[in-house]
């Protein structure tokens, strides 16, 4: 008796590896052979995680070009597949898998450009979140400031990296500009404003202060990061600035917790 | 409903009885979330899913239904339905309906995630009948049957697609009117309509349902077959490959309803003879 366990399993390694050889004993070929009836499932799971992935990552298909692109994307596919029927998350780990992938040696920005579009795909489908005023820290306590933490807007995101990204991804929004791929390291603010992604270059001590922040950071380390940037670092105006340009949305005090509890 | 036509829903507010969308797309993308709440001020919402894996022998994934019941919840679902098919094996998602060998086995673990799924959405759901390229040597019931059996058993609702049915009938020569005549019209709670793409395989013809065209004549025929045995149910369009202007699945809306007065005039006449 033939269990469906077996079937699915079989059917599994076929449409996600290519390994046909479990799967063909099931089937019934009239007409059309095991493989070649399979091969339609294979087909459909391929080319449309494949058009996934193009569309979450335009840029890294129009660098290497579609031919390669289907090439990678389907070592992807057999190398990390979906696992959740939520598909929104799939294709984070691509970034990575490029980086470790051989032949893309040669573009060594195209990491990093996945990285980019990885970024810009999820802020696009943050939550919404209502901004604070400064007005929230009125009753701030000078001896815990540095404990604050400050809850940075869903739809705003972080990248450094050693490669000019952001004018690469750019040069690509039109058919006309070419990047200078030799410009330099960059460190840019993502964010949704709006239905618009916007991309903006940062100072260092900004970037170190800012994206230190949005990964959950007090305060003190936020700005012992950016002083060791630039001793220029100017704390008030930089955390005003958050502020007024409604990148907080929310701040855990411990003073207030402790009151709180 | 498809991403592109939602802009132009909710700018010219068409004239639309309904609409449906895969939830899937709705989860976690919340401007696309949004956005739905605002086309469902005006219009009633379906969710039709596509990831549940109904045939899963390793069962339904929880996580995955609590969301599913989140989102039907927020938006007051009209009805909700999924497909016969499974995606889901050892923990890794298959992005495509998958075919089940139609056995007593098979049947008894559809509907055990059938109950699961009804329990958990706090709903009656909709089973459709799949578009198939492949059957099993061991498939021992036929398709409608089954179909007709998980809603005996379960309480579930059907989904005919008219155009799976012609597809599947087509790729192994059944008989798309017997299949009709099959199931059970009393659990009939929904009717798809869609085009498909003609091609061949190793030298034999081969239809695939790739919800990339208009409704072709002989769907058209098999829907009219239909809504003599099924009464009076709700019928959507579906298109997802080369979507064209919503105009032209407006178009394809208002023949179905067409129809539809058709077959509802020659009922009476029966009953008046």
């Amino acid at each position: 008796m033939t269990s469906l366990a077996e079937v699915q399993s079989a059917f599994g390694r076929a449409v996600l590896g290519g390994d046909f050889s479990a799967l063909t004993p099931y089937v019934r070929t009239d007409g059309i052979s095991a493989a070649g009836r399979i091969g339609v499932y294979r087909n459909n799971v391929v080319t449309s995680l494949t058009a996934l992935l193009a569309d979450r990552f335009p840029v890294v298909e129009r660098l290497v070009g579609d031919g390669y692109f289907s090439f990678a994307a389907e070592s992807f596919i057999r190398a990390a597949p979906p696992g959740q029927a939520c598909l929104d998350g799939y294709g984070s780990e691509f970034p990575s898998f490029l980086a470790a992938f051989p032949s893309c040696a040669a573009l060594p920005y195209l990491p990093d450009v996945a990285r980019l579009e990885w970024k810009l795909f999820a802020i696009a489908r943050a939550e919404f979140a209502e901004p604070l005023t400064l007005a929230a820290l009125a009753g701030l306590n000078a001896d815990t400031a540095a404990n604050l933490r400050l809850r940075c807007d869903p739809a705003i995101d972080y990248l450094a990296s050693d490669w000019p990204v952001d004018r690469i991804w750019q040069a690509h929004q039109s058919d006309v500009a070419e990047a200078n791929i030799n410009a330099g390291a960059c460190r840019v603010e993502l964010r949704r404003y709006d239905k618009k992604l916007t991309i903006r270059a940062l100072a260092p001590a900004e970037f170190a202060f800012r994206s230190a922040l949005a990964g959950g950071s007090v305060l003190g380390e936020a700005v012992t990061l950016a002083f060791e940037e630039s001793g220029d670092f100017d704390f008030f105006q930089a955390l005003a600035t958050l502020f007024s340009e409604q990148w907080v949305t929310g701040q855990n005090d411990p003073a207030t917790s402790q009151e709180g509890t | 409903m498809r991403g592109p036509h939602m802009a132009e829903i909710l700018s010219d507010r068409p004239a639309l009885s309904w609409v449906e969308v895969h939830p899937e797309n709705y989860l976690r993308n919340h401007p696309a979330r949004a956005a739905l709440h605002q086309v469902r001020r005006d219009v009633p919402v379906s969710l039709h899913g596509v990831a549940l894996s109904l045939g899963s022998y390793d069962g339904l994934d929880r996580g995955h239904l609590r969301e599913l019941r989140f989102l039907a919840d927020e938006i007051g679902a009209g009805l909700v339905s999924e497909h016969l098919a499974w995606s889901r094996v050892g923990g890794i998602y298959v992005n495509d309906l998958l075919p089940l060998p139609y056995t007593d086995e098979t049947l008894a673990i559809v509907c055990r995630n059938v109950d699961q799924a009804q329990e958990a959405l706090g709903r009656r759901i909709l089973v459709e009948n799949p578009s198939s390229y492949l059957g099993f040597n061991h498939s021992c019931i036929a398709e409608p049957e089954f179909l007709a059996e998980i809603a005996a058993r379960t309480g579930c609702g059907l989904l005919c697609d008219v155009n799976n049915i012609f597809v599947t009938a087509e790729n192994f020569g059944l008989d798309p009117v017997g299949y009709i005549d099959a199931l059970p019209a009393a659990a009939i709670g929904e009717v798809h309509l869609s085009g498909h793409f003609r091609t061949s395989r190793e030298g034999q013809k081969l239809l695939i349902d790739d919800h990339g065209d208009r409704v072709c004549p002989e769907v058209w025929a098999l829907f009219r077959h239909a809504l003599g045995r099924f009464g009076s149910v709700p019928v959507m369009i579906e298109w997802d490959k080369s979507l064209p202007p919503l105009a032209v699945l407006q178009d394809e809306a208002a023949r179905a309803e067409t129809i539809a007065g058709e077959v509802v005039r020659e009922s009476c006449f029966d009953i008046a003879c």
